[in-house]
C-alpha cells in the first residue's frame, strides 16, 4: 500500500532524534483518528531551517511522513517553508494512501507549529 | 533471506500431502461427482471417503452429518440460516466471534429476531451465561482467532439446552482436541485454509440434517442442502488436512506450545525493560497462538517493519479495510488495542526459525521505540 518512497522514509527515517538548546522551537500534532503523535524540533539560522529532528509514536505512514517533511524542510527559509501542505509531501511520497491522509496531515501540522514557534521568535 | 511465516491463524500453507496431492494426475482428473462414468465415480468415491473420514476425526456419529462447503464463512452463514429460519426468537453469540458468525447474528434483527451479545471478560471467557438462558441460537466459537482463548462450549451447552448451539471450530481444529458429539453442538464450522488444506473449502457438521434448509438451490448436491458441483479434489485435500491435523494431536500441541512459550519468553527478556503483555487466556489459550502488546507503539509499524526483516505477523485485529479500526475482541475484552501483534505459528518449524524471530520482534520494537523516544 505505501510507495517504494514511502517505505524507504519509514525504514530509514531521515533525522529522526530530538534537538536540545535554548534556540530550538518546537511543534507537536496528535492525529486524533488514532492517537498517533509527532514532535519536531528545529533550529533556525539566517532564517533557514538549519537542524530538524522528529520523534513519532505512530503508524509506518506517520514516521515516513514525518521523515518527508523533514527533509522537505531542512535548509529551507522559514517564510517559504511556511506554505507547507499535507499535498507537497503526499506528492513526495506518491502514491500515497487515501486512508493515510491523517498521517501527512499530522507531520505538516507538527511542521508549522515548529515553524511558527521559530518565526515568532519562541 | 528465508521468510519465517507466524501468520496461521490468518492462512495456513498447504501441508506436504495436501500439496503432493494437488499436484497429483489424479487431482487434475477427477470428473463431476454426479456423473455416472469411471472419473465421475472416482471423485464421488473421494467425497464419500472423505466425508466418513472427517466425521470420524471430528467425532461426528454418522458421515451424513458433514456437509461440503466453500469455506468457513459459508458454513457459519448456513448454520445461522439452518438454525433461524422461518422462525423468531432470541439469538445469543458471544462478543468475540468472528465477524463471519457476528454479521449474520446481527442481521437477523432484520427477520424480527432479537440479537443479543454475551460480554467476556479480560481473558476472553465468557464469565456470565445467564444471558444465553432463553436463547433458541447460541453462537460460541471453539477458540478466538486473535487471542487464542478456548471457550467453554459444555457451560454454554449446559446454560441453555434447548438452544440451537452453533460453534465454530475453524481455529481450534488441528490445534486442539475438537469431538463434535462430546461438545453437544448443533452444528460446528470447518475451514480447509487454516489446517493446510487450500482456500475454497471448508466443512459444517450438523446434529441433524433434517433440520438445515438450504441457502443455495440448484442440483441438489450435499443431500439437497447445499447445491453446486462438490469441489472433489478440495474435499480431498481437506480430509489429509483434517486427519493429519487430527491424528497424534496432543503430542504436536504440547511441542508447539514449547516453542510458542519460548518465544514469548524471549521476546519478553530481550525487552525486559519494557516487556509486552501477553493477552489471552493463560489457562485455556491455543498452543500456536501469542498475541502481545507493546506500549507505545503502532502495530501496523510493528507489522511492516518485521515483514521488511523477513518475518510475517498479523496485527491485533481482523481489519481488512486498513483503516485501522481498534479489533473489536481486544475491545470486548477491555485488553489494550494498541501495538498489538498477532504470532501464530505452523505444525512445522525449523529449529531455529523461532528463535530468529524473536530476535527480529526485539529488534523492531526497540527501533520503533527508538523513533517514538529518541534519546
Ligand atoms: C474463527 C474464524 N471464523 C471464521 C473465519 C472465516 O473463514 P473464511 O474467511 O475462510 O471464510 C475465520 C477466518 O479468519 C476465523 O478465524
Amino acid at each position: 500500500m505505501y510507495s517504494p518512497t514511502a517505505m524507504d522514509h519509514f525504514l530509514q527515517p531521515r533525522h529522526c532524534g530530538v534537538l536540545s538548546g535554548a534556540d530550538i522551537a518546537i511543534g507537536t500534532a496528535t492525529n486524533a483518528d488514532c492517537g498517533d503523535t509527532a514532535r519536531l524540533t528545529l533550529r533556525v539560522i539566517d532564517g533557514c531551517v538549519a537542524h530538524i529532528a522528529f520523534s513519532s509514536q505512530g503508524c509506518a505512514g506517520a514516521i515516513a511522513a514525518c521523515s518527508a517533511t523533514c527533509a522537505w524542510l531542512h535548509g529551507r527559509p522559514v517564510g517559504a517553508a511556511l506554505g507547507l501542505t499535507r499535498q507537497t509531501i503526499e506528492e513526495l511520497l506518491a502514491p500515497w494512501p487515501a486512508a493515510k491522509r491523517g498521517c501527512t496531515q499530522m507531520a505538516v501540522a507538527a511542521a508549522i507549529a515548529a515553524l511558527s514557534a521559530a518565526a515568532s521568535g519562541r | 533471506m528465508r521468510r519465517i511465516y507466524l501468520d496461521h491463524n490468518a492462512s495456513s500453507p498447504w501441508r506436504p500431502a495436501v500439496a503432493q496431492w494437488m499436484r497429483s494426475e489424479q487431482a487434475a482428473n477427477l470428473g463431476n461427482p454426479s456423473s455416472f462414468h469411471a472419473e465421475g465415480r472416482a471423485a464421488r468415491q473421494l467425497i464419500e471417503r472423505a466425508r466418513t473420514e472427517i466425521a470420524a476425526a471430528l467425532g461426528a456419529d454418522h458421515p451424513e452429518q458433514v456437509l461440503f462447503v466453500s469455506g468457513g464463512t459459508e458454513a457459519n452463514n448456513l448454520a445461522i440460516h439452518a438454525a433461524t429460519q422461518g422462525s423468531v426468537g432470541r439469538a445469543v453469540g458471544t462478543a468475540i466471534e468472528h465477524p463471519a458468525v457476528g454479521r449474520p447474528l446481527a442481521a437477523l434483527a432484520d427477520s424480527g429476531w432479537q440479537v443479543a451479545t454475551l460480554p467476556v471478560d479480560g481473558v476472553g471467557q465468557v464469565a456470565d451465561w445467564s444471558a444465553a438462558v432463553d436463547a433458541r441460537l447460541l453462537c460460541v466459537m471453539r477458540a478466538n482467532n486473535e487471542v487464542g482463548t478456548i471457550l467453554d462450549v459444555a457451560a454454554a451447552r449446559h446454560a441453555a439446552p434447548n438452544a440451537w448451539l452453533h460453534c465454530d471450530a475453524i481455529q481450534a481444529i488441528g490445534k486442539f482436541p475438537v469431538d463434535f458429539k462430546a461438545l453437544g453442538v448443533d452444528s460446528l464450522a470447518v475451514a480447509g485454509h487454516k489446517i493446510g488444506a487450500p482456500v475454497g473449502i471448508g466443512a459444517l457438521l450438523v446434529r441433524d440434517r433434517n433440520r438445515v434448509q438450504p441457502v443455495q438451490r440448484g442440483g441438489g448436491q450435499e443431500f439437497g442442502l447445499r447445491s453446486g458441483t462438490q469441489a472433489a479434489a478440495l474435499i480431498e485435500a481437506l480430509r489429509l488436512a483434517v486427519v493429519e491435523g487430527t491424528t497424534n494431536l496432543m503430542k504436536r500441541s504440547l511441542h508447539i506450545e514449547h516453542l510458542r512459550d519460548e518465544l514469548e519468553a524471549t521476546i519478553q527478556a530481550g525487552l525486559a525493560d519494557n516487556p509486552p503483555t501477553i493477552i489471552g487466556d493463560q489457562q485455556a489459550r491455543l498452543a500456536n497462538t501469542s498475541c502481545m502488546a507493546f506500549t507505545g507503539l503502532s502495530a501496523e509499524a510493528l507489522v511492516m517493519e518485521l515483514d521488511a526483516r523477513g518475518v510475517a505477523v498479523a496485527t491485533g485485529s481482523a481489519c481488512s479495510s486498513g483503516s485501522g479500526r481498534p479489533s473489536a475482541v481486544l475491545v470486548a475484552m477491555e485488553a489494550p488495542v494498541h501495538g498489538v501483534l498477532r504470532l501464530s505459528l505452523g505444525p512445522d518449524h525449523q529449529p531455529d526459525e523461532l528463535a530468529t524471530a524473536a530476535a527480529q520482534v526485539v529488534a523492531a520494537v526497540r527501533r520503533l521505540r527508538q523513533i517514538a523516544a529518541p534519546v
